[in-house]
């Protein structure tokens, strides 16, 4: 046998060995009863092709609601649309409707500038002076007639006080 | 990686000339063609199982050689039985069934190894030493510990020069050298001339004749 031929010898030797070395390490992974499980799944995989695909109900739909609720909330929303449009009428036609005074006075009260508030304070002196005047008149009168009852009377203002 | 073999379950491979395609893989999926067809899909359904049981062993050592993970193996092998069973209604029956199969199968694993790099692009990289926990596995039993010891070593070897094979090469030499496929049924399989395959085939061969030498 020439050297050649004893390299294709061995060669061919090592690929056997190849051979049965990698088939006994596939199968070292793959017993019987692994075989057997793989062969179960894929017959399920194709049972589960010939399905419809199950949905799942989304988390936030998972409670059912009431049956009346919604349709209580539509009642509620309009009629709090329906207030409030009827609420804005009433509130333009008291502006409009004639022969109506209060309305009117407390906005012209309330929109009275600073400056014809302030004109008050003459009107306040004015009074001033007219109880000036009264208490000068009491004044002359308790001195005109000396009365006791008048005396007590003028005891009773701040300029007798002690 | 190689590519995608072109028209993966729609074409069917060419006919081998001089061989009889009915082969019990063939028989029964010709019956399961038919069932589906007439709108019979349980017992369609049935009829696959023996067929999974007939094909799974060989698919699941060809998948777990390319792959190198027996998760993505699994998961290869099972989207390759789903995807014949869905195009079943294309397989021709003048053709030789375990070569359409084997088509499907290597596009299954293909495109999980693409969604293994996928992952591996997303996810932190693993040790090195949890890479090759699958190349140290004991390929076979032997009688004392010593040669067995041995024997794992040289095996890791020739794995992991397996491995490092161009995708190609890698994908010929684990069709020819572990599902014993002809150069006819694996250049029908992936695509590829006959020629070609042969070329990749002699090119994986050199490369590993070292480290086989050292094996046997």
């Amino acid at each position: 046998m020439t050297s050649r031929d004893d390299s294709d010898a061995r060669l061919t030797t090592a690929l056997e060995a190849y051979r049965a070395a990698a088939h006994a390490e596939a199968d070292g992974y793959f017993d019987d009863r692994a075989l057997e499980a793989q062969r179960q799944r894929i017959l399920a995989r194709l049972e589960s092709l010939g399905h419809r695909a199950r949905v799942l109900p989304f988390p936030g739909a998972a409670v059912p609601a009431r049956p009346g609720l919604a349709h209580s909330r539509r009642w509620i929303s309009a009629a709090a649309a329906a207030g409030l449009l009827i609420g804005l009428v009433t509130g333009e036609l008291l502006h409009i409707m004639p022969g109506d005074n209060w309305v009117h006075r407390e906005p012209a009260r309330l929109a009275q500038p600073a400056a014809s508030r302030m004109a008050i304070v003459p009107a306040v002196a004015t009074a001033t002076g007219e109880d000036d005047a009264l208490l000068d008149a009491i004044d002359a009168a308790v001195a005109r007639y000396g009365s006791t009852d008048l005396r007590a009377f003028n005891d009773l203002t701040f300029g007798n006080e002690p | 990686m190689a590519g995608r073999i072109a028209a993966d379950a729609g074409s069917a491979p060419q006919p081998r000339s001089g061989e009889s395609t009915a082969s019990p893989a063939s028989v029964l999926a010709t019956e399961i063609k038919q069932l589906v067809a007439t709108g019979e899909r349980d017992q369609a359904r049935e009829r696959f199982g023996a067929l999974v049981a007939l094909l799974q062993r060989r698919a699941l050592r060809v998948a777990f050689q390319y792959l190198r993970n027996p998760a993505d193996a699994d998961e290869a092998v099972q989207d390759a039985f789903i995807k014949v069973f869905l195009h079943i209604e294309q397989y021709r029956e003048d053709l030789p069934f375990d070569v359409w199969f084997t088509r499907i199968l290597v596009n299954a694993s293909l495109d999980r190894m693409k969604a293994r790099a996928r992952h591996q692009r997303l996810v932190a990289p693993v040790a090195d030493d949890q890479d090759d926990r699958s190349v140290y596995q004991a390929p076979a039993a032997e009688p004392s510990s010593e040669r067995r010891l041995l024997a794992r070593e040289r095996w890791a070897q020739v794995s992991r020069e397996v491995a490092a094979l161009p995708d190609r090469q890698r994908l010929v030499f684990t069709l020819s050298h572990v599902d014993e496929q002809t150069p006819g049924e694996i250049a029908a399989a992936t695509g590829m001339s006959p020629a070609t395959v042969r070329v990749h085939l002699f090119r994986a061969l050199r490369r590993l004749r070292g480290v086989l030498r050292d094996q046997a």
